[in-house]
């Protein structure tokens, strides 16, 4: 099997060169090479080299798993990638989390879209009061203090 | 539906920067993946978190979820005929209780009520001339129209209408006596009662 490289730009102009393997886990890419053949750069209009490269260190990670997984020796196993994967996601900050779903969305990588908005779901928001939320997403508040105060009190339960 | 080609109406060039908002088609996915409690409590977020929330597709969404993590319904009657009803939370360490406290939801009645069985997480209970259904996820309860019993005696059960996408309760009130001449007569009247979510219809 010939090994073909694929050549994308992020928006910022950055080159990442990539095994088509490792590429090809975005559903989005492939409607790319296509509409694009004559060109062997694919360009990212909306993705930053810097979130272009988690994107691709995650696709890496994972497509050595799933080659490996009949023959390969030194492959992780699921375990393994499970820790990878949260290890990932925990060092990162919330605009590149955000930034990442984003890139995941766009490109259509559904594991890490998964992975990514799980991991906002557990980290920033399960659990959190309302005002919390309002300040990790960025939300106004629309209520008024009486509206709030009744919504509340029809299911106080939920507050507790 | 999400568009399966790339759209380059999102604009991600502030990377980088902070971004801190995210379109609200993502931010619903990340809200579907919370437990009950969570959600129950974000409809105080904002008028459009409210309305997502309620929405049908959110709800079904709900529910197709809800259906792969059964719940227990537990009811217990003590010695004076009081029965209290607990339902589990769906996911034991993923609500935000925090762990082994007390994430069911628990309703007293005053009376012995009968319990018809499930449907789709919602559950019937009469007794005495009242009707009522329960949602023990979010613990509404949505009172029925009192039936007149006049010493009849009354079933009511609840059923899912797939076509009109609705709750229904059938009652039946039953009366038996006999005519003068000693033969046995029997007299039933059917109500159907929809149920919304927070209206009741007759």
């Amino acid at each position: 099997m010939s090994k073909k490289n694929i050549v994308l730009k992020s928006s910022n102009g950055i080159i990442f060169e990539v095994e088509e393997a490792v590429a090809l886990q975005s559903e989005t890419i492939p409607y790319m090479i296509e509409d694009d053949c004559a060109n062997d750069t694919i360009p990212l209009a909306n993705v930053t080299g810097d979130i272009l490269a988690l994107v691709i260190e995650y696709c890496k990670k994972h497509v050595v798993v799933a080659d490996g997984d009949g023959g390969g020796s030194s492959s992780s196993s699921q375990e393994d990638l499970k820790n990878w994967d949260a290890q990932f996601m925990n060092d990162l900050d919330q605009s590149k989390i955000f930034n990442l779903l984003l890139a995941a969305d766009f490109l259509n990588i559904k594991t890490l879209f998964d992975l990514t908005c799980q991991f906002v779901a557990d980290t920033m928001i399960k659990g959190k009061s309302v005002e919390e939320v309002r300040r990790t997403l960025n939300i106004e508040k629309d209520y008024t203090s009486e509206e709030e105060a009744k919504a509340r009190q029809e299911n106080e339960w939920a507050f507790k | 539906m999400e568009d399966s080609q790339p759209s380059s109406s999102r604009d991600l060039d502030h990377a980088g920067n902070s971004t801190t908002t995210l379109p609200f088609d993502l931010t619903v996915e990340i809200l579907s993946l919370l437990p009950t409690k969570s959600i129950i409590r974000f409809q105080s977020v904002s008028k459009q978190w409210l309305s997502t929330i309620h929405s049908k597709r959110f709800v079904d969404s709900f529910l197709t979820r809800s259906k792969t993590r059964p719940h227990l319904l537990l009811t217990l009657k003590n010695n004076a005929g009081k029965r209290f009803i607990f339902s589990t939370p769906e996911d034991n360490n993923g609500d935000d209780d925090k762990a082994g406290s007390i994430g069911t939801g628990r309703h007293d009645m005053r009376v012995d009520v009968h319990i018809s069985s499930p449907v789709n997480g919602f559950v019937c209970f009469h007794g005495g001339g009242s009707i009522f259904v329960r949602n023990p996820t979010t613990r509404q309860i949505v009172n029925l129209p009192v039936v007149e019993l006049n010493g009849r005696n009354k079933y009511a059960s609840l059923g899912y209408d797939p076509v009109e996408d609705q709750y229904k309760v059938l009652c039946v009130v039953i009366h038996t006596g006999h005519r003068r001449n000693g033969q046995a007569h029997v007299e039933q009247e059917h109500f159907v009662c929809t149920v919304r979510s927070s209206e009741k219809q007759e």
